[in-house]
């Protein structure tokens, strides 16, 4: 019957609507990459950071070779700067810029980051790809736990916000929005004044106890006392606000004729909310959401370094205070390709919620 | 079949109470279809969710009595009208089906909604009762499988008489159905209501502007004015002698085809429904009017047959 | 017709009490930022926040002065004391070849809590050979304590660090052990024991209490030649000053609070505004030519929106040391071409296939007119509150640029972001100055809530569809 090739046709107009906009976003993704090289190297840093890895490696190899013991201090010099030269060209990088910047931006897609200039890893490495990596699990935590609550939270409260509109906690909340002005560090700050300086009953930042307990259990009890503030810090920030648009957006959409329509049909008050007011709902929201999860992405650098905790934040922060050009670099790449995650994640999600899209 | 007595529907504006239906009063058998003509603004379509209680939040008065098969349906409570009456004994297709469907969810499971959700029917068996419907209307039935923004006007008011019709009522409103559509889905329109009529035996209450395309399909007409019936006759009796002021006016300004004459319209314009004038509503555009008429207000008088009229003409 | 809608509509903003409050906390905002415009202009604002000399006779860390109202312990004002002040007597004696010049100070201290801080300066001129200079403090109870003898050897400024003399501190606590037979249970500071009540007492913490009357400081000097002038300033820094308190470069906070205000009010407003305008502007374009140029458009949306902002923003200026008015501008670049366009492009869609705007077209209406008298007009309500409620992310954003310790040139402003980044930085959370801390950020709480109630109210207004909510 015909019925088997209606349905799959569906999912395959799906799947090619998530290959074409996948493609859009990785060419976006690589332009993006390229600009961020080309602001980087528009005063030769990025130069700057791949002789200096390039020389490092030159030394590295002419001391640890027996071949070499024997030279002298200046030998050693020319024969260093000889094969530095060499390895300059073959590379290609004594080509003009425009074609230097492509040699970069291969590097970059590769996460072949260079080394820092004096930030290490816990391990002792200086290459920025492994120092980043030490930094990222931390960040995706606190992140991934804030915005998982968030979501619920947000949409729970607003959709019961919706159910009693007019209502006093609702005239409360739309009081209570404007708090959300004010960023998720910005509480942190009190949040710490108040209950790690005050009170005394949380701690004023880290990830950890310090020394970190062995088993784990207490580690991760320790871990869970140490996101306490930052996430609520986060939450405090963006609940109000959210709550409040996501009840206006359901609101808005209670008010469409199709709502109408399911009340007379017969339907039970419970399935009209789900299936008539949310689901159609659910695009406006999932968009706003996913502002405040950029957002929250960019916010989360500050919070870390208010609570230092000890993710891509604290990383930046240090190796602003530093100096540390290649690992500001290393970082911006990073979240460059985490935002492209995010933004074509969000696109399957609007593509499996809204049948207009497609 | 189904009674209506001294129905009200009011609501509050804040501009003041707007007096959608003002004391509505008439009957209909099974199997006859009732046209309700009147204006925009006439209240016409408040009347259909008057009868249904489809209602806004602002209601300020909601009183009368409905009995449908001689059980009085006000009296029953939200949750059992809408478990036992509503889309069951009566349907509606509403106006404007533009915007009727549900945009995310496709159009198969919005017309078996209403069989699966309180029905007691497996989804297959409200599926196949939906392909047949489809069939019946003359719709696609790949349609079925799509979204409602993938189909046009003329589609998606096909798709509401189909989804109105799912549950088998036994009286189906159906309100301005082709208001918004071209002269030939009109036509299509109608036949297939026609075709409905006859299988299914169909009471219908048929909401419409246009006294013309009434008089194809009704048994009985009702002329709607600032909230109250102001003529209830027979069909034949009504197109041949109407009785009220307003039906004739009404009625003489449809263009005839071989007639050569000028476009007669109705002076004035439809009262205010917040505040309608004193005595008979319609007293202001009336060429019979007298001073009576300007100061008390005419009774809904049965003259006999179960026809009513609202005038003083008729005492 | 444009202008009546205008009048009717700022009439309807003031029946809403939430935009009343917000306006009058923008306008006393604005209020504020003329005063410190007028009063001390940019460039000697500047100046004096990166200054250390100016700031010289005030207390570190201290709270406002007007806590003395509320605080049952009243804590000290600074005491600056100088060769000229009433209280000085002076008396030049001589002896042989010797000069001997001897300053008696005499000041009352009645506050309940200690000092912050003792320095003393001692100018000297006109000397060739080698002479002497030495402190004695007399406390009311009569007790003296020797402070310091210092040599003096050339013409300069001898600074002296009372609080920070550690063999003063010595010397005090063998007296006290001698005297009382035990050590104090606390380390002791000048500041403290030199104004504490000389008795048991003294060995407690919690027992401390100062001794109030009348101090005298001895200076005396001994010079073996005549003419030699000498000088000196003697700074008992208080525990309170100002409005605001003071920071830990003894720098009153008053200053960045009062100019913090049109720093803050120009950053928001200026990007804002150019944001808004430069977004609207490119997405009119982008519908109105349609095409190549609107795909363009499209894609660097697109581009911009998988740029990561505040890292690549941190990243050109710890490249390129930009200063913070040079970021503005890039802040500004990059914002503009973001996702703010996409909604003005969605509007100005809908508004295209308006049918008045084809009514328009069709007799004749030039581009220009149609844009001017009927599009603007109706993208107005949507712009200005999106426009007012994005002005405290800027505000913040600033605030944020400032904690990261980016931004700043060799001469930095005093913004409410500065300070709070000096507060966090010299760890005033852990070490309990509050007032460092909760005075820029109340600035910041005050601006930005006005704000985004203002623009929240405006929304509701314009928006018809939300107004019933």
């Amino acid at each position: 019957m015909s019925f088997s090739r209606t349905v799959q046709k569906p999912y395959r107009r799906i799947l090619r609507f998530i290959g074409l906009r996948g493609l859009s976003i990785f060419i976006s993704f690589i332009i993006a990459l390229y600009l961020t090289i080309i602001i980087a190297n528009m005063g030769g840093l990025v130069d700057r950071i791949k002789i200096m890895e390039i020389s490092e490696s030159v030394y590295d190899r002419l001391r640890g070779d027996p071949k070499f013991y024997h030279l002298t201090a200046e030998e050693r010099d020319r024969l260093a700067q000889d094969m530095i030269q060499k390895e300059v060209k073959r590379l290609g990088l004594d080509k003009p810029f425009i074609l230097r910047s492509f040699i970069y931006l291969k590097d970059a897609l590769t996460l072949n980051l260079g080394r820092s200039f004096n930030l290490v890893s816990n391990s002792g490495s200086r290459e920025v790809k492994i120092i980043i990596l030490e930094r990222l699990p931390p960040s995706i935590l606190l992140f991934t736990s804030s915005q998982i609550i968030m979501f619920f939270s947000t949409l729970i409260a607003g959709l019961y916000l919706s159910r009693c509109y007019g209502s006093k906690l609702d005239k409360i909340f739309s009081l209570l929005a404007p708090l959300s002005s004010l960023p998720g560090w910005f509480y942190g700050i009190f949040l710490i004044i108040l209950f790690a300086s005050i009170l005394k009953v949380l701690p004023y930042g880290g990830m950890i106890d310090v020394p970190p307990p062995k088993d784990t259990l207490s580690y991760t009890l320790s871990v869970l006392k140490h996101l306490v503030l930052p996430l609520l810090s986060i939450l405090i920030s963006g609940f109000f606000l959210s709550t409040y648009s996501i009840r206006t957006y359901l609101l808005i959409h209670s008010t469409e004729d199709y709502v109408d329509v399911a009340r007379v049909k017969g339907l039970p008050p419970k399935i009209i909310e789900r299936r008539y007011i949310l689901r159609p709902a659910l695009s406006p929201i999932i968009t706003s959401l996913a502002l405040g999860l950029i957002a929250s992405w960019m916010g989360g650098i500050i919070t870390e370094r208010i609570f230092t905790w000890p993710g891509m934040g604290t990383l930046i922060y240090a190796a602003i205070s530093t100096n540390d050009s290649p690992v500001i670099v290393g970082a911006t790449t990073i979240y460059a390709v985490l935002l492209a995650i995010t933004v074509f994640l969000l696109d399957i999600v609007y593509a499996i919620i809204d049948p207009r899209v497609r | 079949m189904l009674c209506v007595r001294d129905l009200y529907l009011h609501y509050r504006t804040s501009r003041g109470a707007v007096r959608a239906v003002d004391g509505v009063t008439f009957s209909i058998q099974r199997g006859k279809t009732v046209a309700i003509v009147g204006e925009s603004g006439s209240g016409k379509s408040s009347l259909a969710r008057a009868i249904t209680r489809w209602l806004p939040r602002n209601v300020a008065l909601y009183s009368g009595t409905v009995s449908l098969e001689g059980e009085d349906l006000m009296k029953l409570s939200d949750e059992e009208f809408r478990r036992r009456i509503l889309w069951k004994k009566i349907a509606i297709v509403p106006q404007a089906a533009m915007n009727s469907l549900n945009p995310v969810i496709r159009v198969v499971d919005q017309v078996i909604e209403p069989l699966i959700i309180d029905g007691n029917i497996n989804k297959k068996k409200a599926v196949k009762l939906a392909i047949e419907l489809f069939k019946y209307v003359g719709l696609p039935v790949d349609f079925l499988y799509r979204y409602p923004f993938e189909l046009s006007g003329g589609m998606r008011q096909r798709v509401c008489t189909v989804m109105a019709l799912i549950s088998n009522p036994s009286i189906l409103i159906l309100d301005e159905p082709t208001s918004a559509l071209d002269v030939l889905t009109q036509a299509n329109i109608m036949n297939l209501l026609k075709k409905l009529k006859k299988d299914r035996n169909l009471t219908y209450i048929f909401i419409t502007h246009d006294i013309a395309l009434a008089s194809e399909l009704a048994d009985w007409v009702g002329i709607m004015y600032a909230g109250q019936l102001v003529e209830f006759s027979k069909a034949e009796r009504f197109y041949s002698e109407a009785k009220h002021p307003y039906a004739n006016l009404l009625l003489s300004s449809v263009p005839r085809l071989r007639k050569e004459s000028s476009l007669k319209s109705i002076a004035g314009s439809p009262p205010s429904l917040i505040e309608p004038p004193p005595g008979c509503r319609f007293h202001p555009r009336c060429p019979y009017a007298t001073d009576r008429c300007r100061t008390e207000e005419p009774p809904y008088v049965e003259l006999g047959n179960s026809e009513y009229v609202r005038c003083w003409l008729y005492g | 017709m444009v202008r009546g809608k205008l009048g009717r509509a700022i009439f309807t903003i003031f029946r809403y009490k939430t935009a009343v409050v917000s306006l009058s906390i923008i306008l006393a905002l604005l209020a504020i930022s003329i005063y410190a415009v007028v009063t001390v202009p940019y460039s000697r604002a500047v100046e004096m926040w990166n200054s250390i000399e100016y700031w010289q006779e005030l207390p570190k860390l201290a709270l406002p002065s007007w806590i003395n109202i509320f605080s049952p312990k009243k804590l000290p004002e600074s005491i600056i004391i100088n060769s000229y002040s009433d209280n000085v007597e002076r008396k030049i004696t001589q002896f042989g070849g010797m000069v001997n010049v001897t300053f008696t100070i005499r000041f009352n201290y009645s506050y309940d809590d200690f000092p912050s801080e003792i320095v003393m300066k001692f100018d000297v001129a006109n000397i060739t050979k080698s002479g002497e200079l030495s402190v004695l403090w007399v406390k009311p109870s009569g007790s003296i304590v020797e402070l310091t003898r210092i040599p003096i050897e050339r013409p300069s400024s001898y600074l002296y660090y009372v609080s920070q003399d550690t063999s003063l501190i010595k010397r005090y606590r063998s007296m006290i052990v001698s005297r009382y037979g035990r050590e104090p249970d606390y380390a002791l500071v000048p500041e403290v024991f030199l104004f504490a009540k000389e008795d048991v007492s003294i060995l407690n913490k919690t027992s401390l209490s100062v001794d109030k009357g009348e101090y005298n400081i001895i200076i005396s000097s001994i010079f073996f030649e005549q003419n030699v002038s000498i000088n000196f300033k003697i700074y008992i820094y208080g525990k309170v000053y100002g409005l605001f308190g003071t920071d830990d470069r003894r720098r009153d906070l008053t200053l960045a609070i009062i100019w913090g205000a049109p720093l803050a009010l120009s950053f928001g407003l200026v990007a804002s505004l150019t944001i808004a305008l430069a977004q609207m502007v490119i997405a009119a374009i982008s519908v109105w030519y349609g095409g190549f140029i609107d795909y363009l458009i499209q894609r660097i949306v697109e581009i911009d929106m998988v740029l990561p902002f505040l890292p690549i923003l941190i990243m050109i200026a710890v490249i390129y040391r930009l200063d913070i008015w040079i970021l503005l501008a890039v802040i500004i670049v990059l914002f503009t071409f973001g996702g703010g366009i996409k909604w003005y492009r969605a509007y100005f869609m809908s508004l295209k296939s308006a049918a008045y705007i084809e009514a328009a077209k069709a007799y004749g209406a030039s581009d220009m007119r149609i844009i001017l008298r009927y599009m603007v007009p109706r993208i107005i309500p949507i712009i200005v509150p999106t426009l007012i409620s994005s002005v405290p992310y800027f505000v913040f954003l600033e605030a944020a640029l400032a904690i990261l310790g980016v931004g700043g040139g060799l001469k930095v402003a005093p913004t409410w972001g500065r300070v709070l980044d000096d507060a966090v930085s010299a760890g005033a959370l852990y070490r309990g100055y509050y007032h460092w801390v909760l005075f820029p950020s109340m600035m910041l709480v005050i601006t930005s809530v006005a704000f985004a109630l203002l623009g929240f109210t405006l929304e509701r207004i314009f928006n018809p569809k939300l107004r019933e909510f």
